[in-house]
């Protein structure tokens, strides 16, 4: 199972009231770890009421190396094994899944929004990801903003954008003349490079 | 008189039965109903009025040629009306075809009656009226009974003199009770003629047309404006509350079935606000309601009726759709609304400004706004007093000009919003948006792999920041457990990366699991980060469900949201927005207390154990040693936390309300573009996380 094939990866270390001691276990020992550990498959929940540390921990065994203070111990991986980033591979699961490390995983972009004023009118400004368009009219779901502020002159803020937006409206509400509000829409461009900005002048 | 403008699309029970068996043979109205009869006019009129919200409409034909009727009454023994009938000369019953049958009583007077009621806990017709000549009469309408249509005085109209236009029975106590022209309440004794002042109302006039409704609320409507008021007679001194804008009339009488609640709970024809009861919202408040009437005028695309405030309206949709915030709620600025109405009318609003959680009467911020259909800009001044933070706001459309905070109408809709309202000149961002959420799915075996199901903890959160000009006022964060996959005990919490413990300002703190405000800090205490534990055990507040052994992850295993969460984060002066992270900030989980881990852990490793986003380094809380233990392998010279030797991680956080997938499943079973835009590094498969791209047999559906 997934936790067994990972066990033959790294020698096994045992923990004890948090010191660290390493173990050499024979082929029996090594089964029935792995036997636990395909009991406790499927998330923590499977196992906490009699995890199967509880067995180990009964018969500690105990290492000639001396240990060092646990508060300022740090584990750090000393041979760090080159990854692999190829994205043809297939991986059967995401127990094997490889990610670059830098790569954090984060369904989102960052969004430049920049507005310029220069007649320094008072206004509202909303940045927003659901609206409609009607003809000439757009209808704001003012519910779905990311950015909402008052300005007064030039504004400039970085959004953070879930990758499936991929068009926002810009709404601006002008105080000195509440019935007549300006729509400006922004489409991702996924395939372009840098910074995303979204600008209006 | 009456300017009746409503046409008669709902029809009332007594109009359709009455068209369905007219000129047949005379049938009793074949239930209780809740609306009241009122009875009108020298050529007679005869309406339902629904007492709630003061919506009526004719029900008699245009041409029912009936002369003047009052004293009406309905009789909970036989189900007919009776009324005195100025024509005949003596009472008539009314069937449910409306057909008039007078019925000749013996040693009637000769002048007629303009008060009375048909009592609940015996068949018997009480007639009143002042004046020597007069006084209180009872006629029996049991057959069985030996005064049977016979009229007996109780007693003289100078012994029982009083000023009152008509009379109701109570529901079960036998007493008749009336609010004369000065507005005290009496009660009569109608065995011994007797009677006794309860109070003063509070409220004068002629106030002819009176009802009970089961509970014992007496509801009395003013000639002159048609006003309805609510006195409740349980109380010791009963006082009348303004209750609904009603028909107005110069000769009013009023019925109704006694025994009724007087919103039908089977086909309710009222509109609710849905703010908190303190705002007055619902029946028994007084809340604001609205007869949806013909269904002509209401806000946005759609008006539902119900029962009462909180009570489901059996449908879906969202009926609170008539208003868009296009700007913020800063104190001390102008907001302006875009208000969508089906017709005219007029607008009246009301903002919490003090957050004391009443409309009070300087916080009406729109008053008698005429509207048309269509959308309509309203701009309006938020007080420079307002208090930041959220609360709420009340929107009334009604063809009525002015009305209150609370209180029936007849026509139109209320909508009720929980709104913000910020510092003057505040930057408001929100993640992923105001009113979507976000996603955080963790694996809790760390250090060890789990199956990555990502179900072990799934929560929806969304956040908000609130500067002005770059200083952090505020920060929200609101949340809801939508599954727990395991059965280890874990706590959830996030940290402010670059804030500091002493940088919040723990005295205006607001912290509410499932909507009740806690009294314990969520802020961790003898720390120097800002830390905010939104609960040390997750299962002290869910359950699995029967024969389920998690919470929401397995099929069959539906249950409802059981925690969610919101903090209300303000900040002490000069906390520089740029010093402070970004979203999402550093949510992650740790072992509650106590409770025993895996064994790489040699005893409950409690708070000492956390499990954070990719590369996200832990608080100053965690046990430093515990990295690098099973699978681990983070490398904090590189700035590598939380993940195994292939670089993943425990912990996702997606921008999306994501659905998880059912225990056990892979996430590459559920989403199968999670590994191409994992291996491109999120070159392709960007949206891999949605809805549409799942594998819906392996997500969990409640």
């Amino acid at each position: 199972m997934l936790i067994g094939s990972r066990l033959k990866k790294a020698p096994l270390k045992i923990y004890l009231n948090n010191k660290e001691t390493t173990m050499k276990f024979t082929n029996i020992a090594v089964l029935t770890m792995i036997s636990f550990l395909i009991v406790a498959c499927g998330g923590g929940g499977s196992s906490a009421s009699s995890p199967p540390a509880t067995t180990v921990i009964e018969d500690p065994v105990t290492s000639d190396e001396p240990t060092t203070s646990e508060e300022t111990e740090v584990v750090v991986s000393e041979d760090d094994p080159v990854i692999i980033i190829d994205p043809n591979i297939v991986y059967d699961t995401t127990a094997e899944l490889v990610v670059d490390k830098p790569f954090l995983l984060k369904p989102e972009y960052e969004l430049v929004v920049s507005y310029k004023d220069s007649n320094n009118r008072s206004a509202y400004l909303s940045v927003c990801t659901e609206f409609t368009e009607e003809q000439d009219n757009i209808k704001v779901n003012y519910n779905s903003c990311l950015l909402r502020t008052s300005v007064d002159s030039n504004y400039q803020a970085s959004l953070t954008v879930a990758n499936d937006k991929t068009r926002l409206v810009m709404a601006i509400w002008y105080l000195d003349d509440i019935k007549k509000p300006r729509y400006e829409v922004w489409e991702n461009n996924s395939d372009a490079q840098g910074t995303k900005v979204f600008e209006v002048n | 008189m009456l300017n009746l403008v409503k046409i008669n699309t709902v029809k009332s029970i007594l109009f359709t039965i009455g068209i369905g068996s007219a000129g047949l043979h005379a049938q009793p109205f074949d239930e209780c109903p809740s609306e009241a009869f009122l009875i009108q006019d020298k050529l007679a009129n005869l309406y339902n009025v629904q007492l709630a919200t003061g919506f009526y409409e004719k029900s008699s034909p245009a041409d029912w040629n009936q002369q003047k009727m009052n004293a009406l009454a309905f009789s909970v023994h036989d189900r007919y009306l009776y009324a005195y009938n100025y024509y005949y000369g003596t009472i008539v019953r009314i069937d449910s075809a409306l057909q008039v049958t007078p019925i000749p009583l013996t040693n009637l007077p000769n002048k007629g009656f303009y008060v009375g009621d048909i009592s609940v806990v015996e068949n018997t017709y009480y007639l009143y009226r002042p004046g020597s000549d007069y006084g209180l009469f009872r006629v029996s309408l049991d057959e069985n009974n030996d005064d049977y249509l016979n009229l007996i005085k109780v007693v003289n109209g100078t012994t029982l003199n009083l000023a009152i236009y008509d009379l109701a029975f109570h529901p079960d106590n036998g007493s008749a009770y009336a609010v004369d022209r000065w507005g005290n309440l009496w009660k009569i004794n109608v065995q011994d003629g007797t009677s006794v002042k309860l109070s003063n109302v509070g409220e004068a006039g002629v106030f002819g047309a009176v009802y009970f409704d089961v509970t014992g609320n007496l509801y009395i409507s003013r000639n002159n404006d048609g006003n309805i008021f609510r006195i409740n007679t349980n109380w010791d001194y009963p006082v009348a509350e303004f209750f609904a804008h009603g028909p107005s009339s110069s000769n009013n009488d009023g019925a109704r079935c006694a025994l009724a609640p007087i919103i039908s709970l089977e086909a309710p024809t009222t509109d609710f606000g849905d703010a908190p009861d303190s705002y007055g919202s619902s029946i028994n408040n007084n809340g604001a309601r609205h007869d949806v009437g013909d269904g002509s005028l209401y806000l946005g695309e759609t008006v539902l009726s119900e029962p009462n405030a909180y009570a489901d309206n059996g449908s879906s949709e969202d009926d609170n759709d008539g208003i868009e915030f296009v700007t913020g709620i800063e104190a001390g600025k102008t907001a302006i609304i875009d208000l969508t109405s089906s017709g005219d009318g007029f607008v009246n609003a009301w903002l919490d400004s003090d957050k004391d959680g009443e409309f009070d009467s300087d916080e009406q911020i729109i008053a008698a706004e005429a509207v048309t259909s269509g959308s309509n800009i309203i701009a309006y001044d938020v007080p420079t007093w307002a208090e930041t933070g959220t609360t709420w706001t009340r929107f009334r459309l009604s063809s009525e000009e002015t009305l209150s905070p609370v209180g029936g109408v007849a026509d139109g809709e209320v909508e009720d919003y929980a709104i913000d309202i910020a510092e003057q000149n505040v930057t408001t961002l929100h993640y992923p948006s105001a009113d979507t959420w976000a996603t955080l799915a963790f694996e809790d075996r760390w250090p060890l792999m789990g199956d990555y199901d990502m179900n072990d903890l799934v929560v929806h959160y969304r956040l908000s920041s609130y500067d002005v000009e770059g200083t952090l006022m505020r920060v929200k964060i609101q949340g809801k457990v939508v599954a727990m996959g395991a059965a280890y005990h874990n706590g959830f919490a996030f940290r402010l990366p670059g804030l500091l413990r002493s940088e919040v300002d723990t005295e205006r703190l607001s912290f509410t699991i499932n909507g009740v405000e806690q009294n314990t800090s969520p802020l961790e205490a003898d720390k120097e980060e800002a830390i905010f534990i939104i609960a040390g055990d997750l299962w002290d507040f869910v359950t699995s469900g029967e024969n389920c052994r998690f919470y929401r992850t397995e099929a069959g295993c539906g249950s409802n949201i059981q925690m969610t969460f919101s903090l209300e984060i303000p900040m002490e002066a000069n906390i520089i927005k740029a010093d402070v992270a970004d979203f999402p900030y550093d949510p992650f989980i740790f072992a509650s207390e106590g409770h025993e881990r895996s064994y790489v852990f040699g005893e409950a490793p409690g708070r000492r154990f956390e499990i954070h986003l990719k590369n996200q380094a832990p608080t100053e809380a965690f046990q430093s040693n515990f990295l690098g233990r099973g699978d681990d392998a983070s490398n904090i010279n590189n700035g590598e936390y939380f993940i195994n030797e292939n670089g993943m991680p425990w912990a996702i956080n997606i921008p999306y309300e994501w659905e998880h997938p059912v225990e056990y499943i892979d996430v590459k079973f559920a989403y199968p573009d999670f590994h191409g835009f994992v291996t491109t590094s999120g070159a392709q498969n960007a949206d891999w996380f949605t809805t549409e791209k799942s594998t819906a047999k392996n997500i969990f559906k409640q």
